[in-house]
């Protein structure tokens, strides 16, 4: 091929993938392109048996070491199992008690949401944009489910590929969650920073102090209520309506090799947009 | 066909090694791009073409991985891939010295294209990434210089081996 043609074909590839680009940025549903797609189902089972090789070395390794731990710790873990059933037994009938109770003044409590295990194979929360693969036990996992541990928020499912999903964990740049201070209720949005996380829009006047917990607010669509997003380890004025907040995320990213992914909650069909997808049609 | 199946060699084992690492170290995507180390290589040869095109396949391999909208590292790599094919046909590269100059100057504007066009398509770019460029622009320039150095100790010692294999025959005739 002569020089000219290659100079062409560069040309072509280059403009090609910047289409390509612009055609993602924004996605319309976040959903991914075929190719994006096909490469990710390329590249995640090379992650996944990377994460699985790893996990064997050092299992093994700690499995040698730690063996008489594990066995004392095995033996402390069966006791507070027992004494967790029995706290469980007991709770039935607050449960039952609460539903009573509910159904006595009418009120409807936002229904359980599936929740769906599945293993990190692969996280990069240092550079951009910050997120991490993960495989599923079983499909069904669509885009926008929140992604949680059992420390707190993670992220949201941003694509999906066969058995793999693409998580934007809440650290992104890009990433914004609708969040309440547990305390007071006042409401704000956390985004993603280079620090960790900033909260953002509590007014001045607002009661925040340091050592105050941010949960999940519920008001975006997105994430449910109630889910631990973080702490408050700074609180200055910043300009002249609100404060510049930092949040010590709830979830350590660093130790993070499961989540659970929630299914999300439909709402009822007097109030859907029709203009907007359905959890069905991302899916 | 060879060079076809020792690229894509070369490009599974710097995926690997780039899981691996980003599972050891949580900076390493941040410090090193092995794709990009294979991509220099793959145009040292000074062909365009194989250029571009190994550009264009690790560039989609580093978008699979790090999760970048698609074709963001395929269009800077492909770039790359061309402009440093380009480069080798102009520049004759024997010493590990000049390697490193070569994977070094690579790195950097692989950064610079990368930034400019993050400016481009992002709202709030990240750009703490930014505080490690020195240290993934030397990083580059010692490995390749690394790998250049043992590539070509390598070739030597295969040419060396043939050509004493070749003289054995002959005498034993």
């Amino acid at each position: 091929m002569t020089e000219k043609r290659t100079r062409l074909v560069v040309v072509v590839v280059v403009l090609g993938q910047l289409l390509l680009l612009g055609a993602q940025v924004p996605a319309a549903d976040g959903g991914q392109t075929l190719l994006a797609g096909a490469w990710m189902r390329g590249i995640a089972p090379l992650a996944a048996l990377v994460d699985g090789a790893a996990d064997a070395v050092s299992g093994l390794a700690v499995y040698w070491t730690t063996r008489r731990r594990l066995l004392s710790e095995n033996d402390r873990l069966r006791r507070e199992n027992e004494r967790l059933r029995q706290l469980a037994v007991r709770n039935l009938g607050v449960t039952a008690d609460l539903e009573r109770l509910a159904a006595a003044v009418d009120y409807g409590r936002a229904s359980g949401r599936t929740v769906r295990l599945a293993d990190v194979v692969y996280s990069d929360r240092v550079s951009w944009p910050r997120t991490m693969l993960v495989r599923l036990g079983a499909a069904g996992v669509g885009h926008n489910d929140p992604v949680i541990t059992d420390a707190g928020l993670v992220g949201r499912v941003v694509g999906v590929s066969g058995r793999y999903a693409r998580v934007q964990l809440i650290i992104d740049r890009s990433a914004s969650v609708g969040v309440m201070v547990e305390r007071t209720r006042r409401q704000g949005v956390v985004r993603g920073s280079s620090g960790g996380l900033a909260l953002q829009f509590i007014p001045l006047q607002a009661d925040l102090v340091v050592g105050d917990r941010v949960v999940t607010a519920g008001i975006d669509g997105v994430y449910p209520r109630g889910i631990a997003v973080g702490t408050v380890t700074r609180a200055e004025a910043g300009n002249e309506l609100f404060y510049e907040v930092e949040l010590a995320p709830a979830v350590d990213f660093a130790t993070v090799d499961h989540v659970y992914i929630l299914e999300p909650e439909e709402l009822p069909e007097a109030l859907r947009d029709p203009a907007a997808p359905t959890p069905d049609a991302v899916r | 066909m060879k060079r076809l199946l020792e690229f894509a060699g070369a490009l599974l084992v710097a995926v690997t090694l780039h899981l691996i690492g980003t599972r050891l170290v949580s900076e390493w995507p941040l410090i090193l791009d092995l794709m990009l180390i294979v991509v220099l290589f793959a145009a040292l040869d000074g062909n365009t073409l194989s250029g571009l095109a190994a550009g264009l396949a690790a560039g989609w391999a580093t978008d699979a991985v790090a999760g970048t909208p698609f074709g963001l590292f395929g269009a800077i790599d492909t770039m790359i891939g061309y402009g440093a094919a380009l480069a080798a046909q102009r520049v004759v590269i024997e010493r590990a010295a000049g390697a490193a100059l070569f994977f070094a100057a690579a790195a950097l504007v692989q950064q610079g294209l990368f930034l400019g066009l993050s400016l481009v398509l992002l709202a709030a770019p990240e750009t703490s990434a930014y505080r490690w460029l020195a240290v993934k622009v030397a990083a580059t320039g010692v490995l390749g210089a690394i790998l250049f150095h043992l590539r070509q100790r390598l070739a030597n010692r295969l040419d060396l081996w043939r050509h004493t294999r070749r003289t054995k025959i002959r005498l034993d005739r």
